[in-house]
């Protein structure tokens, strides 16, 4: 009877320390998933008082703390989509290093596209000649 | 001899014409509209305030856990003012900001700022704020879409954001551009 006692004692502990094992390299696992997630975002947010920077290369205070709230923000679980949202909405799509395609940046977009096309043409005529 | 079809000849014209236009169309609304002449123009507004919670300051009292009660201010017009006692703009800007609070009250929000620091930049100065909140992580500045400090914003009496200013409001901004928006809103 003591045996079994002792073996009951035994597997609870293991169980235990098994069931904190996961549980510790999960928070690990989740962890390093976020960090990622905000080095990648953050790689796709302009640093707004450096040039032609990203907030992850940037060390100015505010890229500092851009940093740290989509950090918070992804812990909190906001997905990717709804972090650039929140920026967007605070400091527009200039924010964005991959502005969105809209009515206000379809010119950016397409613009070069157009004057390439035009350019081709006219210079492949003019060379033909 | 072999001449280029009329559109080829003027295909430079007609690219060069687009690019005007479209460079044109842009300077037009950026001067239509007065807000924009400050290029760093806010995304908030003529939104509401954000919604979030300031920590007021008191320095009388070590720990004060009251928050700065922008509902106080629900049919004012008024003023928040983001600024710290180490940034050398904001010491040009204090003597416009204390005219500005003679006019409309002034919420100051002290940016990353010990609180030593601030009151003795207050007590040089003097203390336009009629409340004074805290930003210590600089989640507050972000949330109101701040660059740096000192940034400048007008609240309409429905609690919306009128006007930004980024940089220290000298004095022909202020006579230029926030004096008249006041008397306009204002009642």
């Amino acid at each position: 009877m003591k045996k079994i006692y002792v073996n009951l004692s035994l597997l609870s502990f293991f169980l235990i320390i098994i069931s904190h094992l996961t549980l510790a390299s999960e928070i690990i696992s989740k962890t390093s998933l976020i960090t990622n997630k905000t080095r990648e975002i953050a790689q796709n947010i302009k640093c707004l008082v450096c040039q032609n920077q990203s907030i992850d290369e940037s060390n100015s205070e505010l890229a500092k703390d851009l940093k740290n709230l989509i950090k918070e923000k992804l812990e909190a679980g906001l997905n990717e989509d709804e972090v650039y949202n929140f920026l967007s909405e605070r400091y527009g799509d200039s924010i964005l290093l991959k502005p969105p395609l809209n009515t206000n940046t379809i010119l950016l977009w397409f613009l070069p596209f157009i004057i390439l096309v035009f350019s081709s043409i006219y210079i492949t005529k003019f060379f033909k000649k | 001899m072999e001449t280029k079809p009329i559109i080829l000849r003027l295909l430079p014209l007609i690219i060069f014409s687009f690019i005007v236009i479209s460079s044109g169309v842009v300077l037009y609304e950026f001067k239509k509209k007065p807000t924009k002449k400050n290029f760093l123009t806010s995304q908030l507004i003529g939104k509401k305030i954000p919604d979030i919670e300031v920590q007021e300051a008191d320095y009388k009292i070590e720990n004060n856990n009251k928050n700065v009660n922008f509902k106080e201010y629900k049919n004012k017009f008024y003023a928040v003012n983001f600024f710290a006692s180490w940034c050398a703009p904001c010491r040009i800007e204090a003597p416009i900001v204390e005219d500005l609070s003679k006019i409309i009250p002034i919420i100051g929000i002290a940016y990353k700022d010990e609180p030593i620091d601030t009151k003795k930049f207050l007590d040089e100065f003097g203390n336009p704020y009629d409340k004074i909140g805290i930003d210590n992580s600089g989640k507050i500045a972000i949330e109101w879409g701040v660059y740096g400090v000192p940034e400048t914003f007008l609240i309409n009496d429905k609690g919306e954001i009128i006007y930004r200013h980024a940089g220290p409001l000298l004095y022909n901004i202020f006579k230029s551009e926030v004096l008249p928006i006041i008397k306009s809103n204002k009642k």
